[in-house]
């Protein structure tokens, strides 16, 4: 047998290696691929076809292919998209849009009226929707075609709102009469257009791999003039720490919607050392609460749920620093304190009630509202289901520990995704009968948001995301009313007036907001409006090689 | 040698055992909790939407309707259509199943020549320098969780030294067919497969040490020795053969992994294939996915314990069936 030996020799050579090992590392992030931009996203989209897709994977890839009417500028001012000027009638109920003239579906068929008009006759309102509500509220009587290029809304009741035409399901995708107008509702699911769609935006579908990646070429007919790259690339990666590496390595120019949730605060700061880099970070559109279900079946298990002084209780013993910091172990995560989130849109309430950490309080308020301790300091004990792929798991321990400490036991009940997506988040039955649970919704950045949410008309059976089933009636009232407000400022003053009734009433305790980051490799210019976070996604259409 | 009875009657056997694993992979599915429908109309559908999809799905029927359904489907070839995909189901499936194979497949290779190789060499000098540094390490290795070894492999290989790729089968804009496409390939699974590998080579390099041990230690090897066999033949045509036994046993497990991938390690490397896709199948509920996925993964079970067994009799003639 032969001994172990290196002879110093060996050894000086093995030291040195590893000592020229690290400077052979840290290489310059090169370019991908010239003339494309590649982007890393984490959105997975399984169709590119709107009528079909309405997830927010969907909508992050196709919102490059397919344009609306009218868009938003970065102030969330309605500013001209395919419709070229349009005009309102003086009581609001008419609104008649010219379109361009030189607008090519990707197939080379031109854009006309006709398709407009089929569009939203078949797509838009075809079919049970948040929009067929809203245009019904406003006494929508029909859309015709005045000749090819011209296009009248008419309704009766109220006021056309201009943001409706970006903001409401399928209304800023418009799509292509001559390919689908014999295809029947059932034949949608199965139709190609899922996988090879043709739109009017600035970007055409060259390749697309469900799931994984897709492969636009620039629309060089695009009527706002052709991209300035030939071609965009968006490559699915589920896992951050895998799309940070690639971006590292040079594989892709930028990272869309980079999230640093759980564990990866350090990275943060690694990518922004990292050379020729620009990182933009941002506050995303969702708010993450503790929800009260206010259905029928969980009121009679728990009554105390209609009485504001336990949801008052409940909001005055969390501690939100803490347990932001205890669960995320220093990621930037902005805390929330309101139930719509913060916008560069007027109508945000940064007056509403907080409810600051008081576990005294918070016992008082039990007591008075009749919720005793037993002897052994137990006031309820509450099942609460939540699903870990959303909601980190040590978030609802540290919260299950605050609650405990005035007398509130939490059963938390894991979930797998699917599992809770269709037995609640998704649901028609929403919350079902349970008490609480935590979970991320996105009210979003324009006021028909906070409706989708709180307004009793959108619960889920309905097509709305008032899962929990809450009434109030001011609350309706105050936002069928600002929907329908001409007067800007009044409907600023119902907006607010809403947000601080939520909070008065506690119908749910705000805990956080995501923090994202988009990076992108400072060889690609970029204008504000593509990089600037928004609910509504953005296509990747002002990019440009430095 | 397997007799042509034996050969026969489990051939005879394979189309009721598919169809038994068929029936029960396909009541599992929609015992979990869990609606499809409601999955895949997504937040904005309203009840009515949701109930228009569950009749598209085929779901509102009787568990034997909609289990006659398919199977009317499956006799002449037909998979059925993936609603999260919106495509057929093998149009999917196919493609992922190819590059899962391949990926699995060099990943198999290399492990059992490493491995087996390794474990010899151990056991040509059992407590020598090698053999001990090499139960330890593997040891280590089969302790570390691969998603660990994947980001290390893509930190220290593909970012520090860009010698590699950091993910994916392709470059963006690679395919089959594109001139250079073998080289590219080459290059993107060099590291996703010896993540996959590592594990393995650690267990057929102990395996392979212990079973070499055991045989070493028997008569016909003392008998082989006096007879002025050279070490080589020694090991290699007397111990090794005889020490494959337990070996095949592990390859033949070992095969069945092959199909399913490892949805960790193509996480990791964004490898578009079968592990992945089951795992995004599960969470979607994706029923004629799973079951399609089920069918062909059983197919190659049953097939690959069918080979293991016939390889028993080549290389050990007192196995008869």
């Amino acid at each position: 047998m032969t001994k172990f030996e290196i002879s110093r020799r060996q050894l000086l050579g093995m030291l040195g290696a590893a000592t020229v090992l690290p400077l052979v590392g840290s290489l310059p992030v090169q370019a991908a691929i010239p003339g494309t931009l590649v982007i890393a996203t984490p959105y997975s989209a399984k169709s590119l076809f709107p009528a079909v897709d309405q997830s927010s994977a969907g909508k992050a890839m196709f919102v490059n292919i397919f344009e609306g009417l009218v868009r938003f500028d970065v102030g969330y001012n309605v500013i001209p998209g395919m419709a070229e000027s349009w005009e309102r009638s003086a009581d609001g109920l008419t609104v008649t849009f010219k379109l361009a003239q030189n607008i090519k579906w990707h197939d080379g068929t031109p854009f006309t009226a006709a398709d407009v008009v089929w569009h939203f006759e078949r797509i838009v309102l075809g079919r049970e929707s948040r929009a067929k509500t809203i245009f019904n509220k406003a006494g929508f009587v029909g859309v015709t075609a005045k000749d090819d290029y011209t296009v009248e809304f008419i309704a009766t009741d109220v006021p056309w709102d201009m943001s409706w035409f970006v903001t409401l399901p399928y209304a800023s995708t418009i799509l292509p009469k001559h390919l689908l107008e014999n295809v029947s509702e059932e034949d949608l699911q199965t139709h190609e257009f899922n996988t090879a769609p043709i739109g009017t935006g600035p970007w055409k579908v060259s390749e697309f791999q469900a799931g994984e990646l897709l492969i636009l070429d620039a629309n060089a007919d695009y009527y706002r003039g052709a991209p300035q790259m030939d071609q965009l690339i968006l490559r699915t990666i589920a896992q951050p720490q895998s799309a940070m590496l690639a971006y590292e390595a040079g594989e892709v120019d930028a990272l869309h919607e980079w999230y640093a949730n759980i564990g990866l605060a350090s990275q943060i700061e690694r990518i922004k050392a990292l050379p020729d880099t620009e990182v933009i970070e941002y506050t995303y559109y969702n708010l993450v609460r503790l929800i009260f279900n206010y259905r029928e079946e969980a009121v009679a298990k728990y009554p105390w749920l209609t009485d504001v002084r336990v949801r008052r209780a409940f909001a005055h013993a969390i501690d939100k620093d803490t347990l932001i910091e205890r669960a995320f172990g220093g990621a930037p995560i902005p805390r929330a304190d309101g139930l719509f989130t913060k916008t560069n849109v007027a109508n945000y309430n940064d007056q509403v009630a907080v409810y600051e950490y008081d576990v005294e309080k918070s016992k008082a308020l039990f007591e008075e509202a009749g919720i005793t301790a037993d002897a052994n300091g137990v006031r309820l004990t509450l099942p609460m289901p939540y699903t870990s792929g959303e909601t980190p798991d040590t978030l609802i321990q540290v919260l299950a520990q605050m609650l405990a400490q005035v007398g509130v036991i939490i059963q938390a009940e894991p979930l797998e995704s699917g599992a809770y997506s269709s037995k609640y988040w998704l649901s028609p039955t929403g919350w079902g009968d349970i008490p609480l649970t935590v979970f991320s919704l996105t009210p979003g950045a324009m006021p028909e948001g906070i409706s989708n949410i709180y307004h009793s008309d959108f619960t889920p059976d309905k097509g709305g995301r008032n899962a929990s089933f809450y009434k109030n009636e001011e609350v309706d009232a105050l936002l069928d009313g600002a929907l329908v407000e001409a007067d800007a400022e009044k409907q600023i003053e119902m907006y607010k007036k809403v947000q601080a009734i939520l909070m008065d009433e506690v119908v749910a305790v705000p805990l956080y907001q995501s923090y994202l980051a988009q990076v992108w490799n400072t060889r690609i210019g970029h204008d504000e409006a593509v990089s600037r976070p928004t609910h509504f996604f953005t296509p990747f259409y002002q990019v440009w090689e430095k | 040698m397997a007799t042509t009875r034996y050969l026969r009657s489990v051939l005879l056997l394979l189309l009721p055992t598919l169809l038994l694993v068929t029936i029960i992979n396909f009541v599992l599915v929609r015992m979990a909790p869990g609606d499809p429908a409601v999955l895949i109309a997504g937040p904005d559908a309203t009840l009515a939407q949701v109930e228009q999809i569950r009749e598209s799905l085929g779901l509102n029927g009787s568990i034997i309707d909609q289990l006659l359904a398919y199977f009317g489907k499956l006799i002449v070839g037909d998979f059925g259509y993936s609603y999260t995909f919106k495509q057929p189901v093998m149009d999917i499936l196919l493609p992922k199943m190819g590059n899962t194979l391949l990926l699995s497949g060099i990943a198999f290779i290399f492990s059992l020549v490493v491995g087996v190789g390794l474990g010899i060499l151990s056991a040509t000098r059992p407590g020598g320098i090698a053999d001990r540094i090499g139960v330890a390490t593997s040891v280590i290795i089969y302790a570390m969780p691969s998603f660990l070894i994947g980001v290390l492999a893509i930190m220290i290989f593909a970012v520090y030294w860009r010698w590699f790729p950091t993910e994916g089968m392709f470059s963006l804009g690679m395919k089959w067919g594109k001139e250079g496409a073998f080289g590219d390939l080459v290059r993107h699974i060099v590291l996703p497969a010896a993540t996959l590998a590592l594990p393995n080579i650690a267990l057929f390099a102990r395996m392979t040490r212990s079973s070499m041990l055991e045989v070493i230690k028997q008569d016909y090897i003392v008998l082989a020795r006096s007879k002025g066999l050279n070490e080589r033949a020694v090991y290699i045509r007397h111990g090794f053969r005889n020490a494959l036994m337990s070996v095949v046993t592990l390859i033949g497990l070992a095969v069945s992994n092959l199909l399913m991938g490892s949805a960790i390690v193509e996480t990791v490397f964004s490898w578009p294939g079968m592990g992945k896709l089951m795992y995004d199948a599960v969470t979607l509920r994706d029923y004629n996915i799973l079951l399609g996925g089920f069918i062909v993964f059983s197919l190659v079970q049953l097939l690959s314990s069918l080979i293991t067994d016939i390889v028993y009799t080549r290389l050990d003639p007192r196995v008869r069936y």
